[in-house]
């Protein structure tokens, strides 16, 4: 391999992706534009709730704890008056006490509490509901309650110190700017072909495997620099940044994989374009994820592109360590790597 | 044109049911301008990728400077330069950052990009993006990046084609400078007068074959006819043409009763063009 013909490449297909017009001004634009939107999204979590209670009999003592959990209470004239309240999107989650609750539980007798949920409420998040009310209760009386809940464990007890959206939109941010340079890269290669200067460059000493290399690292490098330098300004790198900086050049390696096979698919801008917002919306779908959880299932584990956001997630806002996303790591160096390897037989199988 | 600097044996390469090149065998010696000439499709473009390494041909094997090019492309390609027929360069840099790309992928050290831009016209010009550029002026760089490493063998794939004369006549006299230094020159093209004009020998193909080679001369020895054509005064006050074919035992005689019986008014020697000799040896025409 000779390292002066590779180094040769990088650097003309560096100059070429700074003059390019479309993709040098969207790179500047979209890191500008990203940093922005982060920094002006607040960075707290309203973690304040209403929610709609009707009891015959309100006990203090609930109403104070709820209070104490960030829920506010709004008390409701009846059940009726709670789900009209509902229907109109005041609350999106109603609380319904049967009789006297309080004194049915020193009773030993089962209590009655009865939770309505908005169509939108998050699954998760109704769990969550269930259990805070079961928490309630036992720190009030001592004892747990009587109501069949089933119990789900949705992960660190984050409780007073919620993640801001801004922050989960974190590894969607790293992941935009991947493919934004994935589509440069995927460019770049297509424009050679179109224009015919790869049959120019393999008319030299340069074998078709020193190109291909050199594709690579410029690939990997441009997406790796710039998602590094977002993730600096925004804060990606606040805690574990070696391990954030390598999930980051492994999710490089995926996307350049993915630009050389977009590269071997494509014949123009134009189909690349095409290819680029295929792949980017697939690519996101594991990052809704994040957003919103609860919206995706297990499925979403077969997208590759789960295994960077997910790492990222984790580390970036749980902080977790090594030991903690080990394996998504490895699962993502292997698709990377499958994707660099297939892109690779694509482009050459296009070059002959 | 002391020993062979390009050895084809017959090279086949066929493109699913197409038959590209059937069978193709010559040799070019070192220091020798070759034109090959042929209609579209006839397998100039095919013959040269496997001469240049681009492609492997499925049959026989070209040596290039004694080494096979199948076995050892690189070789081959550190010695050899190519200037494509449709422009393929790097539009968003400049002629200089062009030359020095290609300068340093061959491994030349020291390179002056300035100097071979002044050899092709191009002094003044060399930090312009060649996007900027007109189609002359693009070709004229072409044929200057196939020399950024002084090669052994240039292979110029229609050099002048839809050029004006100035750049024309710039990329002629570089092809003859090059032979002057000693390089051979695979010169493919369409234009017959040019190949003639310039070329030491000259191939034609046609479907995939090759069909005659030789000196333009001896071609149009073997091939024309040479013939004598006239104008002369017409009895009703116009003007006749009359021709007499040349080399005959006859011809002398004819050239006499020409002018004992007519009033000549012009009268030209014809030669048999390379276009006429390529239309008698395929039956068809270079369009």
């Amino acid at each position: 391999m000779n390292w002066r013909m590779i180094c040769t490449l990088i650097h003309k297909d560096v100059v070429l992706f700074l003059r390019n017009r479309l993709f040098a001004p969207v790179t500047v634009f979209a890191l500008v534009s990203y940093g922005t939107l982060y920094f002006v999204m607040p960075d707290v979590v309203d973690e304040v709730h209403e929610v709609g209670l009707y009891a015959p009999v309100i006990p203090p003592s609930f109403v104070k704890a709820m209070a104490d959990e960030g829920v506010v209470i709004q008390e409701m004239e009846s059940e009726r008056a709670l789900e009209d309240a509902m229907v109109e999107g005041k609350f999106e989650v109603g609380i319904v006490l049967l009789g006297d609750m309080i004194h049915a539980l020193e009773a030993g007798e089962k209590g009655g509490i009865k939770v309505i949920f908005g169509s939108g409420f998050p699954k998760e998040l109704q769990d969550a509901f269930i259990t805070l009310l079961q928490e309630m209760i036992y720190r009030i009386k001592g004892q747990p309650m009587m109501v069949e809940a089933s119990e789900e464990i949705l992960g660190p007890d984050m409780t007073g110190m919620q993640i801001p959206l801004r922050d989960r939109m974190i590894p969607l941010f790293a992941l935009f700017v991947l493919m934004t340079e994935t589509m440069g890269l995927a460019t770049l290669i297509t424009e050679e072909f179109e224009r015919r200067t790869l049959q120019a460059l393999l008319v030299t000493p340069l074998r078709i495997e020193g190109l291909m290399l050199s594709k690579s690292i410029t690939g990997v490098g441009l997406a790796f620099i710039q998602v590094m330098l977002l993730m600096a300004v925004i804060g990606g790198l606040r805690y574990q940044p070696v391990l954030v900086l390598s999930t980051l050049l492994l999710g490089a390696l995926l996307v350049t994989g993915i630009g050389f096979m977009m590269a071997s698919a494509a014949k123009d801008l134009m189909s690349v374009s095409a290819w680029g917002i295929f792949a980017m919306l697939v690519l996101l779908i594991p990052s809704f994820g994040i957003l919103f959880p609860g919206v995706v299932s297990q499925w979403v584990k077969v997208i590759p592109s789960y295994y960077l956001v997910d790492t990222m997630h984790q580390v970036v806002n749980f902080r977790s360590g090594w030991s903690g996303v080990w394996q998504n790591l490895f699962v993502l160096f292997a698709f990377g790597a499958a994707f660099v390897w297939i892109g690779t037989m694509a482009l050459r199988r296009r070059l002959r | 044109m002391s020993q062979d600097a390009i050895i084809a044996d017959r090279l086949k390469y066929h493109y699913g049911s197409v038959k590209a090149v059937q069978s193709i065998g010559f040799r070019v010696g070192e220091g020798e301008i070759m034109g090959f000439l042929g209609p579209n499709g006839a397998g100039k473009t095919t013959t040269v990728k496997i001469l240049t390494g681009q492609l492997r041909p499925q049959g026989g094997h070209a040596m290039l400077l004694g080494t096979d090019v199948s076995k050892n492309p690189g070789k081959v390609q550190a010695r050899i330069g190519v200037s494509f027929e449709s422009t393929n360069l790097y539009e968003q840099m400049s002629a200089e950052e062009n030359l020095r790309l290609f300068a340093s992928l061959f491994g030349v050290r020291r390179f002056d990009p300035g100097k071979l831009l002044k050899r092709v016209g191009l002094a003044g010009r060399e930090k312009e993006r060649v996007e900027g550029y007109s189609k002359g002026l693009k070709q004229r760089l072409m044929v200057a990046r196939a020399l950024v490493n002084q090669p052994r063998i240039l292979f110029l794939d229609e050099p002048t084609d839809g050029l004006d004369p100035v750049s024309a006549e710039t990329i002629r006299n570089v092809i003859l400078e090059e032979r002057e230094r000693g390089a051979t020159v695979f010169l493919t093209t369409h234009d017959m007068a040019e190949a003639d004009k310039l070329s030491d020998r000259v191939a034609f193909i046609n479907e995939g074959k090759i069909v005659a080679l030789d000196t333009p001369r001896a071609l149009k020895q073997h091939y024309g006819r040479r013939a004598l054509r006239a104008e002369v005064a017409a009895p009703d006050g116009g003007l006749k043409t009359l021709e007499i074919t040349m080399d005959r035992p006859e011809t002398p005689g004819a050239i006499e009763r020409l002018f004992r019986q007519n009033r000549v008014i012009t009268i030209h020697s014809e030669e048999a063009s390379l276009e006429d000799i390529f239309v008698q040896v395929t039956g068809r025409g270079l369009f």
